[in-house]
């Protein structure tokens, strides 16, 4: 397998894996407001993402930017946190600002927050070449992204039904509204705790 | 209408509140540390040796070794050559075409910061396409452990990972 390959690997399997659950919380608040005709706009936002925590990476790696583990640990909570409020507070995203179309900068920038939680392993083990190691493993990334997105696409796909089957009301709230207060608040509740638990004070 | 759309909507944040509370007592999740170890394998042909500089995190490596040893893991994560020594040969092995095991010698450790290198060596006289590699460092302590292995043999580079419960695996 060439080098390259393997650290694609490494970016996959480090996403698709049950240990990497903040990660993957973090997908399920991004795409929790979207439906699978979505799929574009989710993708651009969980690509910026991806953008955002290669910026960080490759500036924490190279030594330009130095954060403290024990602070980024702690965003990375609040990052799903305050994605999953976004989207139980913002109603209506056409009438937003910039007609809702900001959660691309918004994903972006907490994905600078989340790079900065991989910096540290990276940085210590390729010390000497760390060029094809950080672009392998941000690729394999991306990848394991958009497998955990069909997988989260699958699973709201799931509670949409069961909110349809339950037959809401006609002026109830619509399905789609139900089940982004119903998962979010969920995301939020949970991240809420990890934020607590690796509070740095 | 208005009051039951209002107790419905209630209703549904109650049960995903009151989910999200026990997901969250029974499972705290701690930060998402990436389990790895590097291996940079190189090959004297002249001499039939092959030489493993392992990169391996100081505090995960300690860990593991005092699990093994069924001690404390010490505060400063310090471990002697020996019972480093012992640790790799039980958990990284070069095994021969007939799957004998290719007696493995330490060739020295030194620590930055939080990375520890170590050096080991093999020599056999088997043609190296049948010699095989088993990499399970710290696999017993984390589930999600990736073990790189890149080899260098004259001008050809590759690349192999080793998760938990692989066998062994050609160099070349």
């Amino acid at each position: 397998m060439s080098d390259l390959a393997t650290f694609i690997q490494l970016g996959f399997r480090h996403i698709v894996d049950i240990s990497a659950m903040d990660h993957i919380l973090f997908l399920l608040a991004l795409a929790a407001i979207y439906r699978f005709q979505d799929w574009r706009q989710t993708l651009w936002v969980v690509t910026a993402f991806t953008v955002g925590h290669s910026i960080t990476l490759a500036l924490a790696v190279t030594g330009v930017l130095t954060i403290s583990p024990a602070l980024v640990e702690f965003l990375i909570p609040l990052t799903i946190m305050i994605t999953a409020i976004e989207n139980i507070v913002v109603k209506d995203r056409g009438g937003a600002i910039w007609n809702g179309r900001y959660r691309p900068v918004f994903a972006g920038v907490f994905g600078l927050v989340h790079g900065a939680g991989f910096a540290s392993y990276l940085k210590s083990l390729f010390v000497d070449s760390v060029a094809l190691p950080l672009f392998g493993f941000n690729v394999g990334i991306e990848l394991g992204q958009i497998v955990v997105l069909i997988a989260a696409f699958t699973v709201l796909f799931c509670i949409d039904r069961a909110i349809t089957w339950v037959k809401l009301p006609a002026r109830a709230p619509t399905a789609l509204r139900v089940r982004v207060i119903a998962v979010s608040s969920l995301v939020a509740v949970v991240a809420a705790h990890w934020a607590i638990e690796r509070a740095p004070w | 209408m208005v009051a039951r759309r209002g107790a419905r909507a209630i209703r549904a944040i109650g049960l995903s509140v009151w989910c999200a509370t026990i997901l969250s007592g029974a499972r705290s999740a701690p930060a998402h540390p990436l389990h790895t170890t590097l291996v940079q394998l190189t090959y004297d042909a002249r001499t039939h040796q092959l030489e493993g500089s392992i990169r391996v995190f100081a505090g995960d490596f300690a860990a593991a070794v005092a699990r093994r040893n069924h001690v404390a893991t010490p505060i400063d994560d310090r471990v002697a050559d020996s019972t480093a020594y012992a640790y790799v040969n039980g958990t990284f092995r070069f095994v021969d075409a007939s799957g004998h095991p290719v007696p493995l010698a330490w060739c020295g450790s030194r620590r930055a910061n939080d990375l520890l290198w170590l050096c080991v060596r093999a020599t056999s006289a088997e043609p190296l396409a049948s010699i095989k590699l088993v990499d399970q460092m710290l696999s017993e302590l984390f589930d999600d452990q990736i073990n790189i292995v890149q080899t260098v043999v004259g001008e050809k580079h590759s690349s192999m990972l080793f998760t938990k419960g692989d066998g062994a695996k050609s160099i070349l």
